[in-house]
């Protein structure tokens, strides 16, 4: 009987093996004691058999390890879907920024300064930003979820984008006269 | 079906093992015997099942690991208890609420199994 317990236990740690690695590495030593208090419970209830209870626990943990690489696979590819998304937001802001940087080179090439990295950074990124915002704001409403769930975090995005696009705007205003090449412009 | 509510349904283990850790913190075995108590034996949660659903809602929120301690009631070997969190009380509320609103609308149906029914 001690045998087939310590055989069981062994076999059961050796299931847990195939959970994926961060899930094994958070909750194996934990599902291995309750897996030991089950034993231990059956134990106690000495007549009924183990096979039975056994074979059920090692099926049921089998679906758990098929569920969670399943699990896994999706994760990676919402991380690919928000590696894209970035991506995306990434060549639009560029290719809002372009015309700008174009302007900047073709009017002001025979002005002593260096072209404007600092500032040019910033055009770039806070269309990026602004983006990254309203892109999850835009598929919550083609989802047809309801907005005001959380208002206040939806008060908070909605300020954030037009904060963005306030500074966005006036920066571009006052720079525009440089990109147009007008001379002694900062 | 899509839901546009912002706690959506719980899955029965879920469900379960909320409303094990509202009475307290407990470890992953005494979440599966309070589950099998407050379901008159009906619910059997296998390991699988729960450390599975503890993950999806320690990543959700809906509880944390509150410390590693010996249980006295069992051996002693220290084991992680976990509790609910605020959101998880808001998700349980929600949950019980839909339930409530459920058996009303079965009642007002006169869907209940009159052995269940109450006046109240």
């Amino acid at each position: 009987m001690m045998d087939n317990q310590k055989t069981v236990r062994t076999l059961y740690k050796q299931l847990l093996t195939f959970y994926p690695r961060a899930f094994r590495e958070q909750f194996g030593a934990s599902m291995t004691q309750t897996f030991n208090d089950l034993c231990n419970e059956r134990q106690r209830e000495a007549e009924q058999g183990l096979f039975g209870f056994v074979l059920g626990i090692f099926i049921e943990t089998a679906i758990g390890i098929v569920k969670q690489h399943i699990l896994q696979i999706k994760q990676a590819v919402t991380m690919k879907k928000i590696a894209t998304n970035l991506i995306s937001a990434a060549i639009i802001s560029l290719l809002l920024v372009l015309p700008f940087v174009i302007l900047e080179l073709v009017n002001r090439r025979d002005f002593p300064e260096s072209f404007p990295i600092v500032l040019f950074g910033f055009l770039w990124l806070l269309p990026v930003a602004f983006i990254i915002i309203l892109v999850p704001l835009v598929r919550n409403v083609r989802a047809g979820n309801r907005m005001m769930a959380n208002p206040i975090h939806l008060l908070l995005k909605i300020a954030c984008l037009a904060l963005i696009a306030l500074f966005w705007g006036g920066l571009l205003n006052d720079q525009l006269p440089c990109f147009l090449g007008v001379p002694n412009c900062d | 079906m899509t839901t546009t509510n912002a706690n959506p349904p719980l899955t029965p283990a879920v469900l379960h093992i909320l409303l094990a850790l509202a009475s307290g913190a407990r470890h992953g075995y005494g979440i599966m015997k309070q589950a099998e108590v407050d379901s008159q034996g009906k619910v059997k949660m296998g390991a699988g099942t729960l450390y599975g659903s503890l993950k999806r809602m320690l990543d959700a929120g809906l509880v944390q690991e509150s410390d590693k301690r010996v249980d006295p009631a069992m051996d002693d070997e220290r084991r992680i208890y976990y509790q609910i969190t605020g959101v998880g009380k808001q998700a349980l509320a929600a949950e019980l609420e839909r339930y409530q609103h459920l058996v009303t609308l079965a009642q007002a149906r006169k869907l209940y199994p009159q052995s269940l029914a109450y006046d109240g």
